[in-house]
């Protein structure tokens, strides 16, 4: 499947990614800057699943790793691809961000949203930055039942 | 940095006056004498022309892209803000309060001097009024020993990162539609004084906070 639903999960690894005021921090989608000798274009990701259909979110948050624990024990929240794709068009540099699907054996959802290479930390910051201001309400395991 | 362009999309900094202030400023670089047609512009313009004598040659519209922001939102803001002009005597710092508080952990102290300048100036920008509801400044040490500063509010974001490589630190603000669509951001420590750069930046924000306050 190459064309792309209108919103992607992110998973909430670290309880300090949302702040004591519920806001979601800009940490919540900085990118992993280990994926970089990964990748041919030396970029750097920041992990999704794209929301294909209404399974996903609850697949996200119960989403498990191989010792059987939860990767996203605090939530997950939704980003909508068009404030992904406003992010490309409405920066002050060039084609900072694309994004990607990159099926793993045990999530056909799994995506990245990719951060290309020589950006500026305060750029990354700035687009992580409003992608926080976007996205979606915290969704838990208790939320989602 | 071209905040200007103006193309057949919207505008994406949405600085009023910004083409008038670029007149004016071309104006005294070429000829060395005021013609502003407000005071405004003649004491912004003022400030720039003693800008580029201290620091020398620097990017033209990084220096008068900041000094807009600052001098001309705070102009703008002037008249909304100043029923909120404090009559207490002290400053109540709740906002900034943990995030002083994570400083005596950052293990770089070189950062943390850094850090607490830049609150230091946030606190003092805000300390002639008096709302109710600042949401909290956060202070986080990354993983690579880099600090975040991040302050969110209901349609604002700002940022500042703190790197090991000093003059490699940055500030970011981004702001949604009912905020006007702000992305602005930039290095902290290569050419603008920092207390001119969060200036700029408190101004944008204070119409965010104005508009909290009415709506608490």
């Amino acid at each position: 499947m190459n064309e792309y639903p209108r919103a992607c999960i992110r998973g909430i690894q670290k309880g300090s990614s949302i702040r004591s005021n519920n806001k979601a921090s800009l940490k919540l989608f900085l990118p992993d800057d280990r994926t970089k000798k990964y990748r041919n274009d030396n970029g750097i990701e920041t992990s999704i699943n794209w929301e294909d259909n209404e399974t996903v979110l609850d697949f996200t948050l119960n989403y498990k790793d191989d010792n059987n624990r939860l990767v996203f024990p605090n939530g997950a929240v939704r980003l909508s691809r068009d404030r992904i794709d406003s992010v490309i068009t409405n920066t002050n540099v060039s084609n900072p961000v694309s994004y990607e699907r990159d099926k793993l054996e045990d999530n056909p959802y799994h995506g990245n949203i990719v951060f290309r290479d020589g950006l500026a930390q305060h750029d990354i910051n700035l687009i992580c930055g409003t992608f926080a201001l976007y996205c979606s309400k915290v969704h838990t395991r208790q939320s989602n039942s | 940095m071209s905040s200007r362009i103006e193309t057949n999309q919207r505008p994406i900094y949405t600085v009023p006056g910004l083409i008038e202030m670029e007149k004016d400023f071309d104006q005294v670089i070429i000829t060395g004498s005021y013609s502003a047609a407000t005071f405004l512009n003649a004491r912004i313009v003022s400030r720039l022309r003693d800008e580029i004598t201290d620091y020398g040659e620097k990017d033209l519209s990084e220096l008068y892209n900041g000094y807009i922001l600052s001098q001309l939102q705070a102009s703008d803001l002037f008249a909304n803000t100043t029923k909120y002009i404090s009559t207490k005597k002290g400053f109540q710092l709740e906002f900034s309060k943990d995030a002083r508080a994570e400083l005596v952990k950052i293990t770089n102290r070189t950062l943390a001097d850094q850090v607490e300048k830049i609150l230091n100036i946030i606190e003092s920008q805000l300390q002639p009024y008096d709302f109710l509801t600042i949401p909290p400044i956060y202070v986080d040490e990354l993983e690579n020993g880099s600090i975040l500063i991040e302050w969110a509010f209901d349609n604002v974001r700002l940022g500042f990162n703190i790197e090991n490589q000093i003059s490699n630190s940055g500030y970011f603000l981004a702001s949604n539609h009912l905020a006007g669509e702000i992305r602005n951001s930039g290095y902290l420590f290569r050419g603008l004084r920092l207390g001119t750069i969060i200036h700029s930046l408190i101004s944008l924000l204070l119409d965010d906070l104005i508009n909290h306050e009415r709506i608490s």
